[in-house]
């Protein structure tokens, strides 16, 4: 690893860089917080701002903690997944003796590391760096200009207009009332239509329940998110109710059930919302799932299935997206690191249920429709429909 | 402490007029008494009530800021004493005072805060701690210091310690009581009553009327149907029907 240290002329680093960080381009930016002068700064905490330049999402469940040997050590994994060429560090002057071996260590596979000082702050930060036995070499600022192009700024994503988040959580009486005083008008009018085409289909379906369960998944066929599924169970149920018939629903088990028969379709904005998690065999295991390996076959990929995958870009003649590579890329190379050989299982869940729980729990936090329930192995309560396919239908008359 | 509330504009606008004490309090629409304070300089800005304020400065059309004292200038804070090249410069040494107080402001609240509610002495807290009162009172003052942007103190009353929030949210706390305590899983009984509203019949659901009563108040609770004795749907819930 390369150390270097510049400064620009004059204005403001951050900003004369703004535009030219993105981790999938091998360029991260970290900011270390004037805040954490005040306490001690430890490699403990600076875990968490390296975590941030990753563009890791700490609102993630399975991504919220740095106070793991564990979990910090994911930060070399990523950093190598993403082949990152330079990692730039922001106000460095701050960071102790400790907090730079713990950067560092953390910063491995980095090829070159850069300290940019404000104008005026180089010999602080050439100071700090001394301190901690690492002289860096002075470089030119048109030089890291160099290193880092402009991203050229990506075709804005047609985003799904509402998402799980903005749903009422609520009786399906009051869901519509709700969803209207909660959601401004925009956001409401999406959901209104979606509801309004349930409402409308449901109207005319014949009450029975796996007819009505075909209707629903053809309406969600096209779903990138769960959110569309439970604004169509809702639309459903209220029609449904009109009509004297009472379908009764769990709502998570229902989603699942609507995402296990609609083939994987990811888009960018789910390969980034993966992106966000700290540990790698929850989004590897998606990522596989998405990419339509089948699902009995998910616990039995090896090593050296994946490695083939990497290698050739593509699973069974499916591109393999970029973005999806990194996630891939990052437990391969995590269970080398834990010592797997070439014949030795990728995912290396403990049991199927670990495998169904990864599934099922990236669907709850990401809320891209993906379900393992075919790979549950349980026979039990097959005669009560609300718990095997959380749905339920009986007449109210 | 802060600084006495800025009464100049007030006391301005009070030799302007002719009017006396009572009179220009009545045109505020404030007590005399406090009128009175407040051309003194009496009361500090987080004695007066927010509306007071408000009445005061909507009448003389001031802003609002206009009566609070322009903070002080801070000084910078000290900059990290340089270490020695050879990385052996000891800056716990030089500054020990006062990271010592931060530490013990730190340990002082996840102590506290982790006891929830129960208060504790402060006899307890040294003894546990092996610190003498002194330090635990300037833990606590700095530990005042750092929860207030999270809208909590540490409050000291008869040797107790505790966490609290600063404001009475108890209004809000009500209400979300309020709220769990009524909101109640539907079943299918209660689907069924409404879907004979919806067809215009009477609810039969139960054959108890006690019962019958009880099931349409749990749909008044949430908002449902008007009220349990003569049930109607309400127009939150008609919304659902789209046509």
């Amino acid at each position: 690893m390369e150390i270097c240290l510049t400064t620009p002329a004059s204005g403001v680093a951050p900003a004369l860089l703004a535009g030219r960080f993105d981790p999938m381009k091998g360029a991260c930016a970290l900011f270390v917080g004037p805040a954490e002068t005040q306490t001690k700064l430890t490699r403990k905490s600076v875990a968490f701002p390296v975590f941030r330049s990753l563009g890791k999402n700490s609102s993630l469940v399975g991504s919220y903690t740095n106070s793991t040997n564990e979990y910090r050590s994911f930060i070399a994994t990523w950093f190598a997944a993403y082949e990152t060429k330079d990692l730039v560090v922001f106000n460095g002057k701050v960071m102790s003796h400790g907090t730079l071996a713990g950067l560092f260590e953390y910063a491995a596979p980095v090829e070159r590391v850069t300290f940019v000082a404000e104008p005026g702050d180089l010999h602080a930060t050439q100071h700090a760096l001394r301190s901690a036995g690492h002289e860096a070499i002075l470089t030119d600022w048109a030089d890291l200009l160099d290193r880092l192009p402009v991203a050229q700024s990506p075709a804005p994503e047609t985003e799904p207009t509402y998402n799980l988040t903005h749903l009422p959580v609520c009786d399906f009486l009051l869901f519509r009332n709700r969803a209207r005083a909660l959601n401004t008008a925009e956001r409401f009018e999406a959901i209104d239509a979606d509801y309004r085409r349930a409402y409308s289909i449901a109207l005319t379906v014949e009450p029975d329940m796996y007819t009505v369960i075909d209707a629903m998944a053809d309406q969600c066929r096209e779903a990138t998110s769960t959110a569309q599924m439970m604004v169509t169970l809702r639309g459903t149920q209220q029609a449904l109710l009109t009509r004297g018939w009472h379908l009764a629903a769990h709502a998570d088990k229902t989603l699942g059930t609507l995402s296990s028969i609609k083939p994987p379709a990811p888009t960018d904005a789910d390969w980034r919302a993966l992106h966000g998690y700290t540990v790698t065999r929850r989004p590897a295991t998606a990522a596989l799932y998405l990419l339509d390996v089948p699902r009995n076959a998910l616990a039995g990929v090896t090593m050296s299935d994946v490695d083939q995958w990497l290698g050739e870009h593509a699973i069974g003649g499916r591109l393999i997206p970029p973005l999806a590579r990194v996630i891939i890329r990052a437990h391969y190379l995590r269970r080398i690191d834990e010592g797997a050989q070439p014949g030795d299982f990728y995912l290396a869940h403990n049991s199927p249920t670990g495998l169904v729980e990864d599934l099922t729990q990236a669907r709850r936090h990401t809320g891209i429709p993906m379900d393992g329930r075919y790979l549950r192995r349980d026979t039990s309560h097959t005669a009560r429909p609300l718990t095997r396919i959380g749905l339920n239908l009986r007449s109210l008359t | 402490m802060s600084t006495p509330i800025d009464n100049r504009a007030l006391v301005w606008a009070f030799n302007q007029g002719t009017y006396s004490v009572t009179g220009f309090a009545a045109l505020l629409d404030i007590g005399a008494d406090t009128l009175e304070g407040l051309l003194r300089g009496n009361p500090r800005p987080e004695g007066i009530r927010l509306s007071t304020l408000l009445a005061i400065s909507e009448k003389l059309g001031l802003p609002l800021n206009a009566l609070f004292p322009a903070p002080p200038d801070s000084p910078d804070p000290e900059p990290e004493p340089p270490r020695l090249p050879d990385g052996t410069g000891t800056s716990s040494d030089e500054r020990g005072a006062g990271s010592d107080v931060v530490a013990d402001a730190e340990q002082l609240i996840a102590c506290l805060y982790a006891d929830g509610r129960t208060h504790t002495t402060s006899t307890d807290l040294a003894t546990a701690f092996e610190w003498t009162l002194d330090r635990l009172t300037a833990a606590g003052t700095e530990a005042i210091r750092r929860l207030a942007p999270a809208g909590l103190t540490l409050t000291r009353s008869h040797g107790e310690y505790a966490i609290v929030p600063t404001r009475n949210h108890q209004d809000a706390q009500t209400a979300l009581d309020n709220r769990h305590a009524t909101e109640r899983g539907l079943t299918h009984s209660h689907y069924k009553a409404v879907y004979q509203l919806l067809q215009g019949q009477n609810v039969s659901v139960s054959n108890s009327p006690v019962q019958r009563q009880r099931l349409l108040g749990g749909l008044a609770n949430l908002g449902i149907v008007t009220n349990n004795l003569d049930p109607a749907l309400t127009p939150e819930a008609l919304e659902g029907l789209t046509q």
